[in-house]
């Protein structure tokens, strides 16, 4: 078996994509063209540098690019609502064409950008911490990538629910709101969607490191500590959303009822989604005498 | 001796001079080390691709007697991080030197 052939089925093996094994492959074979008896070195081990360093590198692009199309997402909302006054405003989500529609916008707009921004957030924070590392090990690798995957997730589900309220209220509101609206909704849903594809054909390369998977939650102590304790985050939040939505609406009972609201839908996504987004779980604080970056 | 921890800032510096593909890159490194630099010629390639991931070099295909070869050069980027590398070294470099004397 010559070199070339145990190179290419190394990367296969490691998952590494059509086209970058191929052009490796090619300047491997141009170098033994001009000198076929150099030394090139082991295949296993460059097939397993090569996949380390491209799957480190692939999966923190996926959590900045998941991030930047987030953005995007964040604006159609942010547009959307900053605007609806100036559109004649609606008389409130029993107000559209169909009820279930306007009750399931908003539980998706209620619920989904939050999970967006937290999962979101958390995944390009660990990536940018790790922006210098050439390899990361595959459980940290993971986490890095599942947080995009939610993020992602959750940001299509805003995309969606913004276009179905445009559907809901279209005759009730001006025509230049519900094209803003749904052109903004629609280019955030196009880029979630382009990057859905890009990280699907990343996620194919299988770098087989082990080691811990340290996260930025390990490292900031009050989060850390609450990882353990759920009840007394939603209890936290319900203060914050209580005291936040009492001060904007001056009025005591409407910010009891949002912080209510709030704390019952942290813990539901706590519950739910907490495992995938490296909230929930065997989190635990690693110093940096445990820590091994490779 | 194997320069795998100054690989990346080695590679910089050859690219600064001009272009070049894997093998010259190689050559070049073997040179201008009067063949002290016992490198696997092999691991330049992943070094040259993460290199490029870092936007440090850009590539593009070149035909040279009727074979492709992938040609790389330095982006401004680049440039700046091959500088830097050569005074980090020249400052280690004279300590060193400064402790041994």
């Amino acid at each position: 078996v010559s070199f070339l052939e145990r190179l290419d089925c190394e990367l296969r093996a490691r998952g590494v994509r059509t086209g970058v094994r191929e052009r490796l492959l090619s300047e491997y074979a141009d170098h033994l063209a001009c000198d076929p008896a150099a030394d090139l070195g082991d295949a296993c081990e460059l097939a397993a540098t090569f996949a380390a360093e491209l799957a480190a590198d692939d999966g923190r692009h996926d959590a900045l690019l998941t991030f930047a199309a987030l953005v995007a997402a964040a604006a159609a909302v942010l547009v959307g609502q900053l605007t609806l006054g100036a559109a004649g405003g609606t008389s409130g989500f029993d107000g559209g064409r169909s009820l279930a529609a306007g009750i399931a916008c908003v539980l998706a707009l209620l619920i989904a950008p939050q999970v967006a921004l937290v999962a979101g957030t958390l995944g390009v924070v660990g990536a940018w911490r790790r922006r210098g590392a050439r390899t990361l090990p595959d459980a940290e690798l993971a986490l890095i990538v599942r947080r995009a995957q939610v993020a992602r997730a959750a940001g299509l589900v805003t995309c969606a629910a913004l276009l179905l309220d445009v559907a809901n209220f279209s005759g009730e509101l001006a025509t230049w709101w519900s094209l803003v609206q749904a052109g903004s909704a629609a280019g955030a849903g196009v880029a979630l969607l382009l990057q859905a594809r890009w990280a699907r054909s990343a996620r194919s390369t299988r770098p087989q490191l082990g080691g811990p998977a340290v996260d930025v939650v390990d490292e900031i102590a009050p989060l850390a500590w609450l990882r353990q304790r759920p009840a007394v985050f939603c209890a936290l939040v319900a203060v914050l959303a209580t005291i936040a939505t009492g001060a904007a609406e001056k009025s005591v009972i409407e910010g009891v009822e949002r912080g209510l609201l709030e704390a019952l839908l942290v813990l539901g996504c706590f519950v739910g989604l907490g495992r995938a987004v490296g909230l929930r779980g065997a989190g635990a604080l690693v110093t940096d005498s445990e820590r091994t970056y490779p | 001796m194997e320069p795998r921890g100054h690989l990346d800032g080695l590679i910089l510096t050859v690219l600064a001079a001009r272009p070049a593909h894997g093998y010259a890159i190689a050559q070049e490194l073997k040179q201008r080390s009067d063949g002290v630099f016992d490198l696997p010629e092999g691991t330049i390639y992943p070094a040259l691709h993460r290199l490029e991931r870092a936007q440090l070099l850009s590539s593009d295909w070149s035909s040279e007697a009727g074979r492709r070869r992938r040609v790389y050069k330095l982006t401004r980027r680049g440039t700046r991080a091959a500088g830097q590398a050569r005074g980090e070294w020249r400052t280690f470099a004279n300590a060193v030197e400064a402790v041994m004397a």
